[in-house]
């Protein structure tokens, strides 16, 4: 009787820890499968060529309208027109030719 | 358009079915003036009410009962917090800690006003530059003068790049300065333009659809559903760019490359 309740004991205790593996396991599964799914998320979101191709065309572009925007207001402080207007857009240009090439840099660093 | 020539031309622009710019209307709701100001409450200041409202709802309910298993509710808050977390701190370092609070804020806002655009008789509140530019001038005054607190007026360093003849510097550090303008005019503008550019195309696929009519509507038809997955797309994308970008600043701020 007592050795019964004994063996009882030892089956009840030996599917407690097999559960507990197949559980563990099943955790580890899970948490696989979601870390996966993340850097897919992340891979999609850098590589969008979309959205790529907007950050280079607006890096550019508002190099220039800034250059512009600054050389005609410094021309209307100074009453040098048009000088620094073209001496600005020109400078603006450069500025967005370089936000460019340091996007590009940084996208080719990521992959 | 050659069918919209022959029907069109007494109207003028409203010659096409749906006229696609009339989606970004603003509408005065309640008429408020304050001391010759014109604060009207209008349709933009209700869809943001409307984000603000839903953010603050979803995040506060789907947490209150703390569970270690989560329910439906708690794991999307959840997912988009570490989301949030993990690109603050790859981006910005362990110094980024004390921003994101208002990342995730941005981040949300953001997501939440372009995901509202995308619900039918919905308003984009991000398609207006008047908003973008506004949280943008936002980001690039606060990184501004984070960058002026952190490093004095050694942040003025910043604008001098390194390792480049003494001749060439003062037309290096203007080039270095009007970069650092383009910041809020890029930022405003990328958002700003991505959001006006897909939904004005919606608006102009969806009239091809009532001119072609009930044979030849299918194919734009049939466009248009692939570009509003598309759109949605883009909606989560600028929005991740935009919080993305701002930790980027703050970076740059923080520890001056």
């Amino acid at each position: 009787m007592t050795q019964d309740s004994q063996e009882d004991k030892e089956k009840e205790m030996q599917n407690i820890i097999e559960d507990k593996d197949r559980i563990s396991e099943k955790i580890g599964e899970f948490q696989k499968k979601y870390n996966q799914k993340s850097v897919n998320e992340n891979d999609s979101a850098k590589s969008s060529a979309f959205g790529l191709a907007m950050r280079i065309t607006t890096d550019l572009m508002s190099g220039v309208i800034i250059g512009g925007i600054m050389g005609w207001s410094f021309d209307k402080l100074f009453g040098t027109s048009p000088w620094l207007l073209i001496v600005f857009f020109i400078l603006g240009v450069a500025a967005g030719i370089s936000n460019v090439i340091r996007t590009a840099n940084k996208m080719n660093k990521l992959g | 358009m050659a069918s919209s020539d022959h029907t069109g031309d007494q109207h003028g622009a409203g010659s096409f079915p749906a006229d696609p710019m009339h989606q970004f209307e603003i509408k005065r709701l309640l008429d408020i003036n304050i001391a010759g100001f014109d604060i009207s409450f209008t349709n933009s200041a209700l869809f943001m009410l409307i984000a603000v409202f839903i953010i603050s709802f979803t995040t506060i309910i789907s947490v209150r009962k703390n569970s270690i298993i989560p329910s439906r509710m708690q794991s999307i808050v959840e997912l988009s917090y570490e989301f949030v977390a993990d690109m603050v701190r790859q981006n910005v370092g362990s110094q980024g800690k004390n921003y994101f609070p208002f990342i995730f804020t941005l981040f949300m806002f953001v997501l939440f006003l372009n995901m509202l655009g995308m619900i039918p008789y919905g308003f984009t509140v991000t398609s207006h530059i008047a908003v973008t530019f506004a949280l943008a001038m936002l980001i690039f005054i606060g990184v501004t003068v984070i960058g002026f607190i952190k490093h004095g007026l050694g942040f003025f360093g910043f604008f001098v790049p390194k390792g480049v003849p003494i001749f060439m510097l003062p037309l290096l550090v203007v080039i270095e300065v009007i970069s650092y303008f383009t910041r809020p005019i890029s930022l405003s503008v990328r958002l700003f333009a991505n959001m006006m550019a897909g939904h004005t195309m919606l608006k102009v696929f969806s009239g091809f659809v009532i001119l072609m009519g009930f044979l030849g509507g299918w194919l734009p038809l049939a466009v248009m559903v692939a570009f509003t997955g598309l759109e949605i797309l883009i909606a989560f994308l600028q929005a991740y760019v935009f919080a993305i970008l701002t930790c980027i600043y703050l970076n740059d701020a923080l520890h001056m490359h």
